[in-house]
């Protein structure tokens, strides 16, 4: 009950705040300019380069705003006193998190459905063809994606001590997971000492990037796996498997419970330490 | 193949057909029948087995039923066509031996068709013959031997003006192969799981139209021929080898490629050596090389489609070829005059090529964001890549039509901005 609590203060203070209808203007505008450029691809063709394009920018933006908005709303409080008061009262620092992550999360999932229901009507009035199938993909690729990076927004937000913290380690994380990822691990991975221990590796690190399985997991329930080669023609296979999406949703909600419980876990003996 | 075989040898043994052939109930054997008839008589042959090989010299019509099965444990071909006009239909073979063909064409003007062929070794051969015709026939070579064990589906050799059509061909080294041939026309075959799907040597003026060529390790290889036309031909799932090719020409000049769909390949079109040949309306899809050069010069390659290749194209040691007005996919162009093309040139960075040549398993990152990031930081000599100068916008091949507009997607729209306009308004409410 204490989580639904905060959840539901969270909510209310979300969609209060100007940061969160800033964020809905900005992928609103986005949104429609994906969905404008997505038109014309008829369902039928599965992965295309602009799916590819597509997925690209949103892997690009949605990770970065829920990571700042995500730690910021936690670090905020932090500075104005409200977490210390908080603290005083009989609630432990998971049921918190869980809370945050709960009532965030619902926050960024409704402002992700309005900018995705306003960008396919505009479309719609623009003339354009938009295939449902490629909107709901589209959708829930972006809601997967901004869940987990809540989760680690909030661990950030629990770790960090103030705002700086928080949004230099969100756009550290970002910027490694997003950005420097194929540069940091072909780097890494060609050093090793036998050319067969790179696919394990590389496989192994894979799950080490929510981005980075999600979109491949995306890529490959779209029909598209074989562009990733014949070395991952098994991977296909349990991914289009229905066990294949149970692992992945197992993957998925452990990205999700570890970055909260290490939150909770590391801000419960900060407290501790506090109190000494 | 054997075991068939096996049942069907047991079968024989087990009905008394000692010297008996069931063709009109006479005694003696079907090479005595045909010896017997006049040219241009038809022979209607009676279902059942014939254990024995034929030759046919003069002008025959041999027409079999559902269930004629001839079998053949000799060394010889089962079926030799020395004459004209000879036309046989209607007939399963079963041959055996792994160095004759299971039918040799030697005549002109003859017709083979609705034919199903087993065999260890060549399905038909043509020998010198001119002006034949196959249709419809079905040849499928030994499953568990290995490529070099197998032969050719149709061997043609020096043979020309002949027609295949309809022609379906699994289980061999090549499905249709092809040496110092002129003006053949194949239409409507398809090759799967053997070596190459359409071998072209040497050949002038070979017309391939609305042939299929599936899991094989390689679809149409085409070497130093003038004049081939292939068009409306549909190249898919070959990929058995890292070398296997979609379409290759090698040492080819003068040909025509036009309207293929060369899907899912290792590579979709490789062009080697060749010159002045002309590829226009292919759609080259989901390929990991789409189109390669290597020591091409002069070719003209405009309004294909190139999409979701994983590396687009790459060029080696080519010039003064013409890649212009095609659509690819990962193009974001800039039309400034509205003529269609982008004013900007499409290049290739043949970057992640390199990588992903030497280190497969790095292919994960196909289009991942950082990729690209990564490319933009690395340098690419200029005279490897692959560029056009004024690629089309618009895909000029797109397969099937806008998906037209269902009321579900505009209701699903709605009921998203709805519901969520509803939540935000629930939400600054809450006390």
């Amino acid at each position: 009950m204490q989580i639904l609590a905060v959840a539901e203060r969270e909510i209310k203070l979300g969609f209060r705040s100007s940061l969160t209808y800033s964020f809905l203007i900005l992928l609103s505008f986005f949104t429609t300019a994906l969905l404008l450029l997505q038109t014309g691809v008829s369902s039928m063709q599965g992965y295309t380069d602009l799916t590819g394009t597509v997925l690209n920018i949103t892997l690009y933006l949605l990770p970065l705003i829920t990571l700042l908005l995500g730690g910021l709303s936690v670090t905020g409080e932090k500075e104005s006193g409200q977490w210390g008061l908080l603290s005083t009262y009989p609630i432990s620092s998971h049921a918190l998190l869980w809370g945050k992550w709960i009532g965030l999360g619902a926050v960024l999932l409704t402002i992700l459905s309005f900018s995705f229901g306003l960008a396919g009507l505009i479309t719609l009035l623009f003339g354009q063809s938009i295939s449902l199938h490629q909107l709901i993909f589209l959708w829930t690729f972006a809601a997967f994606l901004t869940l987990v990076y809540l989760s680690v927004a909030v661990c950030i937000g629990a770790l960090a001590k103030n705002r700086w913290q928080s949004l230099i380690a969100g756009i550290a994380i970002w910027f490694i997971h997003i950005l420097i990822w194929p540069t940091l691990v072909i780097s890494t991975l060609s050093h090793l000492p036998s050319y067969k221990l790179i696919q394990p590796a590389l496989e192994v690190i894979t799950f080490l990037n929510p981005a980075e399985f999600i979109r491949i997991f995306s890529i490959m329930r779209l029909g598209g796996g074989a562009a990733f080669g014949a070395d991952y023609d098994q991977w296909i296979t349990w991914v289009q498997s229905g066990s294949g999406a149970l692992l992945f949703l197992g993957i998925w909600l452990l990205w999700i419970v570890i970055p909260l419980f290490v939150g909770g876990w590391m801000g419960q003996r900060g407290e501790q330490d506090g109190a000494q | 193949m054997i075991a068939c075989v096996s049942v069907l040898l047991a079968l024989l043994y087990s009905v008394d057909v000692t010297g008996q052939t069931p063709s009109g109930g006479e005694t003696g054997s079907l090479q005595e029948l045909i010896d017997a008839a006049q040219p241009g008589e038809t022979i209607q042959l009676k279902a059942g087995e014939y254990r024995e090989n034929l030759v046919i010299d003069k002008p025959l019509h041999l027409m079999g039923t559902d269930n004629v099965t001839l079998v053949n444990k000799g060394d010889r071909p089962t079926l030799t066509l020395e004459a004209n006009q000879v036309k046989i239909e209607n007939l399963t073979i079963i041959h055996e031996s792994r160095d004759s063909p299971a039918i040799l064409v030697l005549g002109d003007h003859n017709t083979l068709h609705n034919l199903k062929i087993y065999t260890n070794s060549f399905g038909l051969r043509l020998d010198e013959a001119q002006h034949n015709t196959m249709t419809h026939l079905a040849i499928e070579g030994d499953k568990r031997a290995s490529f070099t064990e197998r032969k050719h589906g149709i061997d043609l050799w020096r043979s020309h003006h002949n027609e295949i059509d309809a022609t379906q061909i699994k289980y061999v080294t090549d499905g249709i192969y092809m040496e110092k041939s002129k003006n053949n026309r194949l239409r409507g075959n398809t090759v799967a799981y053997s070596r190459y799907g359409y071998h072209l040597m040497f050949t002038e003026n070979t017309l391939l139209e609305a042939n299929e060529a599936h899991h094989n390790v390689s679809g149409m290889m085409i070497m130093g021929t003038v004049g081939t036309v292939a068009k409306h031909n549909k190249l898919y799932n070959n990929h058995l080898n890292v070398r296997s090719l979609g379409l290759y020409l090698f040492d080819v000049k003068q040909a025509h490629i036009s309207h293929n769909h060369i899907l899912n390949n290792r590579v979709g079109i490789l062009i080697e050596d060749s010159q002045q040949n002309e590829l226009t309306q292919n759609v080259v899809r989901s390929n990991y090389l789409g189109l390669q050069f290597i020591k091409a010069r002069d070719n003209h390659i405009y309004q294909n489609a190139f999409v979701a290749n994983v590396v687009q194209g790459q060029a080696e040691e080519s010039h003064h070829n013409i890649v212009e007005h095609n659509y690819w996919g990962d193009h974001v162009g800039l039309d400034l005059n509205g003529d269609g093309t982008s004013n900007l040139p499409y290049s290739v960075d043949p970057f992640f090529l390199k990588i992903t040549d030497q280190y497969p398993p790095f292919q994960l990152f196909f289009h991942s964001p950082g990729l690209i990031f990564l490319e933009n930081l690395i340098h690419i000599p200029f005279d490897q890549q692959l560029i056009d100068q004024a690629p089309l916008l618009a895909n000029p091949l797109i397969e099937s039509d806008k998906t037209a507009n269902t009321p579900l997607t505009l209701l699903v729209c709605s009921a998203l901005l709805l519901i969520s306009t509803l939540l935000i308004y629930q939400g600054v409410r809450i006390k």
